[in-house]
């Protein structure tokens, strides 16, 4: 019996003095970085720390990618220096940051990216029309379009697999590439609640891969060789492939800073905002599978490592 | 002497741990409800209107209506609508579609003609209209199926505030109306929720208003403006949208569905738990109609027919797999049998049908030849004699339903069922019944056997010595005692099945649709937690209802084991007294 209640103590003890160095990390603020935020830039984030820190071996980078909606909560709060999105904040996320710290957040267009189509390489399938689109994905009626699309012989006569039904698949509705999907693909209007949601990109292609008779629409970084990217339609009747300039689908992915770059200076941020626009950093950026966004005003990486120094 | 003290210290010592360890667990469970309670509760709490401090002096009203916030009934109006396509109106006229490419005009006759006030009410996706009695609607629009035509309006609500209308402006992003009317009252018409309106007395008449962001109005009257502070939840305090059906913004009809779209400025938020609720029920419907019949055969055998020393071995066993995680059972399901969902379809067919019979038959044939396997009147059977009958019999009746299937006309099941329209989900709610039924087979089978062999052994004795055959003295002397257990055990089964959550994640497809095939998925109640939880943003409508949904599902779990543990109780006392 005593040595139960010696065992239990100890573990009171251990469990407290665990609880103790989880919530009190010994951390030099200026030294760690906490970036929250988008799923679809877990990859490029993740490179971009691996090679940094090689580079600024003093300064611990932590990278919690569980979507695009859980960065500015984050920043609000002050529990991460940077948050990224594959969505600009809206209005609601922007007012509320501000209520709750006084400051306006700063915002860095980090890349480009697009959301692509995807299926089974099995598939005979080539393209889909915007309004094809809109009918599979879309609640009935969605961009003024009439009737769904269910089966593959709807959506192309010609299509072998005849009847057989189209396994819609997409992401949850906290993702950004959701967000973003819904307002290019289908006009604002309502994603079908028939989609199949898988939890992350990845899961999304993985199953896609194993599965011959699915369409999802996912973020073209997911993409890999197991899957077939499928190219689009667009109004004018020209084909259009997700490489080409003129996708349709093309969107900016965002990352957030909570202070202005001028109080960032010398910080953390600061060192890794100069490290992912130097020559190495958009390097590994192209590498996987982004573009460098166009020259329109907004304050892209260059701009925003320039304003630290 | 020191020892005796030392005994009775320590005695003291670990009832008091006990007795804290006990209270720690009560106090662990009231404190997850209360907090649960007071986390979900502001879904509940109606919208309010308070004036803020901050008001603007010298601001003249007339700027406001040259800015065009207020809207001049006797000018005209123009909403935009989807594609090319705007809304245009004139007091005392018919309202007109109007395209802006090619110059279409198409008259409205579902609006009313005279009015005083007109104002969209979110972006592109509705207009309220008021009159000078007081009278509010708020219709929204539809986009056209046809391409190129004009688009249509649907009345959602009316509202009777029983006031003349000065001025009114529609929210930016709810189907809400501020409005202002004489004799000086400003009152927030909430189409979501027509029997709360609040109202404020202002000062003076009041010329115009607008909405300066989701949450402050801005009121002009004379000279002065002022604001107010507007605080609303999605469903504004009208608890019956999350169950009951609602006509959304955009939809023809009322329906139920649930899209919570956290993040968009657009599109009204859906919150209809109902499509959850059904696909929980569903799910553990279909796990209980798979699982509890194997489960309760099983307790059966093993509680009353086997011999002591042998459910010795086999029990353990069983109850062990109580304990195998589902996430491996999930993937056990989305790797081997999704793919193969169609064979495993109709092989189960085959089974179900052909099993019984071929099995029944087997046993008599062999008896027929002299091969007395079953002694069916004995207790104490090894059911290891029967493994090469039944293996034998099952690969038969699995064999025979893939055959039969790939002899269908269309040359496979699915190519049947698709011939007379039934196509199959991939992740479809059998596939979840299926796994979800295996689950909660181990649950099911040790409540069940533990009431069945609590019965005592003298009464089942005394039958069989009085000359009862083993089945007869289960059927009329065990059962009837054990029955209540087994109910308390498939209730159980049916809690586990209502809560659990890594199978429903990877094969229910969570889909938010409510159809009673079983070729389609669903979407639980404990999948969309643990989808949208950790993403809602804290504070928002999406996470107080998320909340209230947990809160359901642990009412349910607890309400049907809670009534699953008394039935077991008043059995207990029953088999002791008798």
């Amino acid at each position: 019996m005593f040595l139960l209640v010696r065992f239990l103590l100890a573990c009171i003890v251990a469990t407290f003095c665990v609880g103790q160095a989880i919530a009190n990390p010994e951390r030099d603020p200026n030294n760690t970085l906490i970036i929250v935020g988008s799923d679809t830039l877990s990859g490029l984030m993740t490179a971009w720390t691996q090679e940094f820190y090689s580079q600024n071996p003093a300064i611990s980078v932590e990278i919690q990618a569980v979507g695009s909606a859980a960065a500015p909560p984050a920043l609000q709060q002050g529990t991460a220096n940077m948050g990224t999105m594959s969505r600009a904040m809206n209005s609601d996320e922007v007012s509320a940051f501000i209520a709750e710290t006084g400051r306006q957040p700063t915002e860095i267009v980090l890349a480009e990216d697009a959301v692509v189509f995807i299926t089974h390489p099995s598939n005979p399938i080539e393209h889909l029309t915007e309004n094809a689109i809109a009918r599979i994905f879309g609640m009935p009626g969605t961009c003024g379009t009439n009737g769904r699309i269910t089966s593959w012989q709807e959506l192309s006569a010609a299509h072998p697999w005849g009847k057989t039904r189209i396994q819609v698949i997409g992401r949850t509705a906290t993702s950004g590439t959701y967000q973003y999907f819904r307002k290019s693909a289908l006009c604002g209007g309502d994603p079908g609640v028939f989609i199949n949601e898988i939890p992350g990109g990845g899961g999304v292609s993985n199953t896609v891969a194993r599965l011959p008779s699915s369409l999802a629409y996912s973020a073209s970084t997911h993409a890999n060789g197991d899957i077939k990217v499928l190219s689009v339609m667009d109004g004018a009747g020209e084909i259009v492939s997700p490489e080409a300039y003129d996708y349709p689908f093309k969107r900016r992915l965002y990352l957030y800073l909570a202070t202005s770059l001028e109080d960032a200076r010398g910080t953390a941020e600061c060192a890794f905002l100069e490290f992912i626009a130097s020559e190495a950093g958009v390097d590994i950026l192209l590498r996987s599978g982004f573009d460098l966004p166009d020259e329109d005003g907004s304050l892209t990486l260059v701009g925003a490592a320039n304003a630290c120094r | 002497m020191l020892a005796a003290k030392n005994r009775n210290l320590r005695s003291i010592l670990a009832g008091l741990i006990v007795r804290l360890a006990g209270l720690a667990v009560i106090c662990a469970l009231i404190g997850m409800f209360v907090q649960m309670v007071s986390v979900a509760y502001p879904i509940l709490a109606p919208s309010t209107l308070a004036p803020l401090t901050s008001s603007l002096d010298d601001f003249r009203s007339g700027q406001l209506l040259e800015e065009g916030y207020a809207l001049d009934a006797t000018r005209g109006v123009s909403f935009s609508v989807a594609g090319d396509w705007s809304l245009e109106g004139k007091s005392g006229e018919p309202w007109f579609w109007v395209n802006s490419l090619t110059g279409f005009r198409i008259e409205n006759t579902d609006l009313p003609t005279r009015w005083t006030a007109a104002s969209a009410v979110g972006i592109n996706r509705g207009v309220a209209i008021a009159n000078a009695d007081g009278l509010i609607s708020h219709h929204h629009f539809l986009a056209s199926t046809l391409p190129g035509d004009a688009p249509s309006s649907a009345r959602a609500e009316q509202i009777d505030i029983s006031l003349s209308v000065v001025s009114m402006a529609g929210h930016p992003r709810l189907a809400v109306a501020a409005v202002v009317s004489s004799p000086s009252t400003l009152t927030i018409v909430d189409f979501r929720n027509p029997q709360a309106q609040l109202t404020y007395p202002l000062a003076d008449d009041a010329s115009g208003l607008y909405w300066e962001s989701p949450t402050k109005l801005r009121v002009f009257a004379g000279s002065i403006a002022e604001d107010f502070q507007f605080t609303t939840t999605d469903i504004g305090g009208a608890w019956s949208r999350l169950i009951n059906p609602v006509h959304y913004e955009g939809y023809s009809a009322p329906n139920y569905l649930w899209l919570p779209l956290p993040a968009s400025e657009e599109a009204e938020p859906k919150y209809s738990i109902a499509p959850l609720l059904f696909g929980t029920l569903k799910a553990a419907s279909l796990a209980l109609l798979i699982g509890a019949p194997v489960s309760l055969g099983a307790a059966i055998y093993v509680g009353f027919f086997m011999s002591q020393a042998q459910r010795g071995r086999i029990r353990p066993a069983i109850d062990m797999l109580t304990a195998f995680p589902t996430v491996v059972l999930g993937a056990i399901g989305l790797f081997w049998i999704a793919p193969v969902f169609e064979t495993v379809l109709a092989a189960l067919l085959g089974v179900v049908i052909l099993f019984p019979v071929l099995i029944t038959l087997g046993v008599f044939a062999m008896r027929g030849v002299g091969l007395r396997i079953v002694r069916l009147d004995a207790l104490d059977d090894w059911p290891l004699k029967l493994i090469p009958l039944v293996s034998v019999v099952l690969a038969t009746s699995a064999w025979a339903g893939m055959s039969v299937a790939a002899s269908l006309p269309g040359g496979s099941l699915n190519a049947y069922l698709q011939q007379h329209g039934i196509t199959i989900a991939y992740f479809n709610s059998l596939l979840v019944g299926l796994i979800l039924g295996l689950a909660i087979t181990p649950t099911i089978f040790s409540v069940a056997e533990e009431a069945i062999h609590s019965v005592p052994k003298n009464l089942a004795a005394g039958a069989l010595a009085l000359g009862s055959t083993p089945w007869q003295s289960y059927r009329d002397i065990v059962l009837p005692l054990a029955l209540p257990g087994m109910i308390a055990a498939v209730m159980i089964g049916f809690g586990r099945a209502a809560g659990e959550t890594m199978i429903l994640l990877m094969l229910s497809g969570n889909t938010g649709i409510i159809d009673m095939s079983v070729f389609e998925g669903l979407r639980s109640v404990s999948a969309s937690l643990a989808l949208e939880l950790p993403e809602a943003p804290k504070n928002s409508s999406h996470y107080y209802v998320l909340f209230v949904m947990g809160l359901m599902l642990f009412g349910v779990t607890f309400v049907v084991n809670t009534l699953a543990e008394l039935i077991k109780d008043s059995v207990r006392a029953k088999t002791r007294g008798g």
